[in-house]
């Protein structure tokens, strides 16, 4: 589709989406992101801050398609909003916000966000092994007493940090793009009636890839 | 009652289940030629055309199969296994809401509530029982006696396992009998490595083989159409093939095909008659789970298959004047003794040198280390009694370690296509003690929605088994260091983890020589009342170390072979 066309699209839904740069961008690249999509769970600004962190995460490369052009957007939103319980959703939403305010700094939104600046905040805030967060650090999860609250069912919630909300978003972005039917059957060595089981090279049984079923 | 309707058939036999038991009592009555009522308290489930998810791939489930929040909140006992409420297999475990038990220690009870019960997703791990696990008990002084010696059921897991079709190796040890097994499943190479490394570290007698499955792995079995496995690993979404043994594609299609069994599902069996006149039973009362109408079925043989817990219920609510505290429970001990395997406990090891090596296809099977503690001379440890054996596997990861240093970009992008490192497994199962302490009971102020007692558990393991555990991982460390795996860890969840988790219930109307001491007799009779026949993992007087299912089919078809012959005496 052209530019026009998407940008009618798109405009079907604008009561929920805010054509911010990143979207304009997506669009000059006339990806297939979901036409007259509405999240389910996420508000303008985390829309459109998850749609522009996917692609940082995944970006496009010169033989795979990038996050957004696969809908990865779609699949964090509808699991958020089925898998996460109601508690989990709001502790995720004030981290969240968290997050974007220190992004917006002082503007009223995300409009002018470059992907450099959505960078600075992974770079600030996404941790990887071997680095501490002080923010879970100074509030630690309570130790593990006893089989009461399996028996009754209880969770002691506790509300992520910024690092933990920011690695659910990566790995949820990597399970979606690893879980999309297009990688899964096109992209990753297929193999759904396997028959036998044995152990061989590497190379030759795949090419180097994992198999998409495990 | 006066909402009591009384079904005046007349049935020859009544079976209370449909699972491993259910299925195998159902088959062989009803090949013997008896006609046989087959009872199951949940719905309809049949072979290959009621497996919804089996030829679903992870794009096609909601979330890529992740329980939604509100599977977690109505099965949230089911969900503590962490496997069983996927989304591709949780329409195959109960609804916790629907179905309450209570706790007053923690026990984790995994149900499927439907046609085939949970021998639509067992472990299909199968072994058997040995002199050696027959005689502790009386050699140990612990509980009671097994009434039943090696050779007395030997023949009977000969029929049982050429009939299932188990797959596996050989190994001709005493303590671990050898089996009529279809060839075995490979292992990959890595698994190769640590059989090797451990035969020549070790001159005590242990060794790696494959897991002993019930999966077919060359030509059919009896059954509705079952063909070899496809090494799809989907098994607990119930397998189209029929290549691993469930009652829905072997035993049930088997009685079926007989035209004396009449099946009826939503039927949950809560009391068997008992006629003090006769001193034996008359038949079994049900509510309809759906209309909730209450009917009375009559036969002259009960076979008893509803599950360890289910069927110790069932023998719990049929009180009488004769038995006040539940019906053969003259010893005391129905309720009690309650076992289950003790797991979570092992070691983990990075397997290097073997980048270049990948496996093809889902093997839904993994290593076996047979028993070697306690097994005879130096294998014996005054630490502990009894022993256990290590399941597990090795395996290609995920990428989660490549990208554990990377944020985003393409170099993470490039390496969540590639398999991850090697890393071997071995998870300990061992034996529990019988203990007349770990027990059920009934709840009649907390009643279900069908007005029936609920179940309350208040057991745990004990200090045999918390002393077994150091041993348990203390051996699953050496070995694989011993084989020159990496970052080795052993871990042992002991704190966090219940009895129960194992899924392996039994013990709680025991088998033994005396009706002073035990609920049912060697042919799995009650004692005092000698038409039932319970024939689950109830009548477990211990527990060996391995996955009992194919003993309850063994012990099954025996018993039947025997009811049909007192039938038969009778009726001559």
């Amino acid at each position: 589709m052209n530019r026009r066309e998407a940008l009618k699209n798109l405009g079907l839904a604008t009561g929920f989406v805010v054509v911010t740069p990143s979207l304009i961008s997506l669009l000059q690249s006339c990806n297939s992101a979901p036409e007259g999509w509405q999240p389910v769970f996420f508000n303008t600004d985390e829309t459109t801050f998850v749609s522009s962190i996917v692609d940082i995460i995944i970006p496009k490369t010169e033989d795979l398609p990038s996050a957004s052009e696969l809908n990865v957007i779609e699949f964090i939103d509808k699991y958020v909003a089925e898998v996460l319980d109601e508690q989990e959703q709001k502790h995720m939403r004030e981290t969240l916000a968290e997050i974007l305010n220190n992004l917006k700094g002082g503007a009223e939104n995300l409009d002018k966000k470059t992907s450099d600046d959505y960078k600075a905040i992974l770079d600030k805030y996404m941790l990887v092994k071997g680095e501490i967060d002080e923010e879970r650090e100074a509030n630690p999860p309570k130790p593990w007493v006893d089989h009461t609250n399996v028996i009754n069912g209880t969770k002691d919630y506790l509300k992520p940090t910024k690092n933990e909300v920011l690695n659910n978003l990566k790995w949820l972005t990597i399970n979606a793009y690893r879980t999309n039917e297009q990688i899964g059957e096109n992209v990753m060595p297929y193999d759904p009636i396997p028959a036998q089981y044995t152990c061989g090279d590497l190379q030759e049984l795949t090419g180097g890839k994992a198999w998409s079923l495990s | 009652m006066s909402n009591m309707k009384v079904d005046t058939t007349e049935f020859d036999a009544i079976v209370v289940g449909t699972g491993i038991s259910g299925g195998w009592a159902a088959k062989e009555l009803c090949e013997k030629g008896l006609k046989t009522l087959v009872l199951e308290r949940g719905r309809m489930v049949k072979h290959r055309e009621d497996y919804p998810t089996a030829n679903l791939d992870p794009w096609d489930l909601p979330n890529g199969g992740r329980p939604s929040a509100e599977t977690q909140r109505r099965k949230f006992k089911q969900n503590r296994t962490g496997y069983t409420t996927h989304e591709a297999r949780q329409h195959f475990f109960v609804d916790d809401l629907k179905h309450p038990y209570n706790e007053e220690r923690r026990f984790d009870w995994m149900r499927g509530y439907h046609v085939g019960g949970r021998s639509l997703m067992w472990g299909r791990q199968s072994y058997r029982l040995s002199d050696m696990d027959f005689e502790a008990n009386k050699n140990e002084g612990i509980a009671v006696d097994w009434p039943v010696r090696y050779k007395d059921i030997e023949p009977w897991y000969d029929y049982v396992e050429d009939y299932i079709g188990v797959s596996g190796e050989n190994l001709g040890l005493e303590h671990f009998p050898d089996q009529k097994l279809l060839k075995p499943m490979n292992l990959n190479c890595v698994e190769e490595h640590l059989k090797e490394e451990i035969a020549s570290n070790y001159d005590d007698g242990r060794v790696l083989t494959i897991g002993r499955t019930a999966h077919i792995t060359e030509g059919t079995k009896p059954g509705d159409g079952r063909s070899t496995c496809q090494y799809r690993n989907r098994c607990m979404r119930g397998c189209p093939y029929g290549a691993y043994f469930s009652s829905n594609s072997s035993t049930l299609p088997a009685a079926e095909a007989t035209g004396n069994m009449t099946l009826r599902p939503n039927s949950i069996a809560y009391e068997v008659i008992y006629d003090d006149t006769t001193k034996q039973a008359t038949g079994v009362k049900i509510i309809d789970a759906e209309t909730k109408e209450k009917i009375e079925y009559k036969a002259k043989i009960i076979f008893l298959c509803a599950s360890a817990i289910a069927s110790t219920a069932i023998l719990l609510q049929s009180k009488s004047e004769r038995f006040p505290n539940g019906l053969g429970n003259d010893s005391g001990e129905l309720g009690h003794n309650l076992m289950d395997h003790h797991f979570h406990v092992g070691a983990v090891g990075d397997a290097e040198g073997f980048d270049d090596k990948y496996t093809k296809g889902r093997r839904a099977n993994g290593i076996y280390i047979p028993r070697f503690r306690n097994t005879g001379g130096k294998t014996n440890t005054d630490k502990f009694l009894r022993g256990y054996g290590y399941q597990g596997g090795a395996s290609r990861g995920d990428f989660s370690e490549q990208i554990a240093e990377l944020k985003y970009g393409p170099e993470l992008k490039n390496e969540i296509l590639k398999p991850g490192k090697w890393q071997m497994n071995l998870l300990a199962f061992g034996e529990a003690l019988p203990d007349h302490k770990n027990r059920l009971y009934l709840d009649y102020d907390k009643l279900d929605e069908w007005g029936l007692p609920t179940v309350t558990f208040d057991a745990a393991f004990g200090e045999n088994e918390i002393a077994m555990r150091e041993d348990m991982k203390n051996q699953a460390v050496e070995m694989l260091e011993k084989a020159g795996f990496k970052n080795v860890i052993g871990y042992d969840n002991r704190e966090r983890f219940a009895m129960g988790l194992g899924i392996h219930e039994m013990g709680t109307a025991r088998m033994g020589h005396n009706p002073d001491t035990s609920v049912l007799n060697k042919w799995n009779q009650v004692h005092a009342c000698t038409n039932v026949y319970v024939t689950d993992g109830s009548f477990m007087t211990s527990a060996a170390c391995h996955n009992p299912s194919l003993g309850y089919m063994a012990f099954t078809a025996r018993a039947v072979d025997h009811a049909v012959n007192e039938f038969n005496k009778n009726n001559a």
